[in-house]
């Protein structure tokens, strides 16, 4: 049986992992990939140590970091967590985990738009991951669909390889710097209080139906990227811990679930704001708050 | 058959695609790993109307389609269900 056992492996999960080496623990790192939504960053700036540090750089960081503690990342995915006699059974797709405490690091996942097409053109012109997907739409005209910061950060994605850019957006959120920044590309167009209705095409994108001032109209656009913020990958606790109105794990100071033994940390959590910077110091809180609960 | 695998190597998702490679080689079957960033591999992708990393695409002997997983990877088993019925 493990001490502790931590699900995912982004700032919260990588951090709970290297606090949990140094106390010499007997745990498991659980995750699908490294690094979290991190990769997905196209500027890291307010890491502190790494000023405009890449996402996929400040991963690359992180992964040397394990290393140097020698921990090696389970590739899985957490499908249950089950009480036992002392503890826990995490139940993967594969094989099961028994262990006496739980961190939840799972973060988030992209929020779909839920419209017609959405599902149907994935990977033929619908993409959430501008880091994975940009090399695709070289030449193209495309469309972002979000005014958060995410949204200008696939902006920034694109930039390199996309003819023409609309930025279809009810609201832009973003921080003002970063909002300064896309007004000196060319090519982007910001299209606001703009409603996206479908997204239309044969085998591929060909278009966005949207609507705007009570008229609709094609944008004719060959990619279509989602960026209208993240989901809480709580689906496989949801029985288990106490969720808010949100889908985040309610924890208290010390990072505990109402379910004794369970923490969580990070954006799969109810803390107000996230931030790189903010889960990895609750990634931190929360190992250290298993390590007092197995002491007791 | 062969089973082409598209990733790119700054993409966060694709770290499985590589172990899924080493488990299709371990199985002896034939695999193909592009990365889109390249030219041959954005030109193999678009070949196959691929606009999402990761994909896989499994061709037949004469690079005929016979399946494809958009933005996603199969499973080992779905890859040799394929195989078997190939054969």
């Amino acid at each position: 049986m493990f001490d502790l056992i931590i699900i995912g492996a982004g700032p919260a999960g990588i951090t709970a992992a290297i606090y949990a080496a140094r106390k010499m623990m007997n745990f498991l790192l659980m995750s699908k990939d490294v690094g979290g939504q991190v990769g997905w960053s196209f500027c890291v700036d307010n890491y502190p140590g790494f000023p405009r540090l890449s996402g996929v750089d400040l991963v690359k960081k992180f992964r040397k970091h394990l290393k140097e503690f020698s921990v090696k990342v389970k590739e899985g995915d957490a499908k249950e967590i089950k009480k036992i006699n002392n503890g826990f059974e995490v139940v993967t797709n594969d094989k099961s985990y028994e262990t006496k405490t739980v961190i939840i690091a799972s973060g988030k996942t992209p929020r779909h738009l839920d419209i017609p097409g959405e599902e149907k053109f994935l990977g033929s012109g619908v993409a959430y991951c501008a880091v994975c997907d940009s090399p695709y739409f070289n030449g193209k005209d495309v469309a972002i669909i979000g005014g958060g910061n995410a949204a200008l950060d696939a902006v920034f994605h694109l930039e390199n390889y996309a003819n023409k850019i609309y930025l279809v957006v009810r609201n832009l959120t973003a921080e003002p710097f970063l909002i300064e920044r896309i007004k000196k590309i060319g090519k982007v167009e910001v299209l606001t209080d703009t409603k996206v209705l479908e997204i239309v095409g044969d085998k591929s994108v060909s278009g966005v139906r949207i609507e705007q001032d009570g008229k609709q109209k094609i944008l004719n656009v060959q990619g279509v990227f989602v960026e209208i913020g993240q989901v809480p990958n709580t689906k496989f606790v949801n029985n288990l811990v106490k969720l808010n109105e949100s889908e985040e794990i309610i924890i208290d100071k010390d990072n505990m679930t109402n379910v004794p033994g369970i923490f969580a940390a990070g954006d799969v959590t109810d803390v107000k704001e996230k931030q790189i910077v903010i889960s990895a110091g609750e990634g931190a809180k929360a190992v250290l708050s298993a390590w007092d609960y197995l002491k007791r | 058959m062969i089973v082409k695998i598209f990733s790119m190597k700054e993409c966060p998702k694709c770290a499985s695609a590589k172990k899924f490679k080493k488990q299709l080689d371990e199985g002896g079957i034939k695999a193909e790993i592009y990365d889109v960033k390249t030219v041959d591999g954005l030109a193999e992708a678009t070949l196959f109307g691929i606009m999402g990393t990761p994909s896989v695409v499994v061709v037949d002997d004469s690079n005929k389609e016979m399946k494809t997983w958009r933005s996603e990877l199969p499973s080992m088993k779905e890859i040799k269900e394929l195989a078997e019925k190939n054969v």
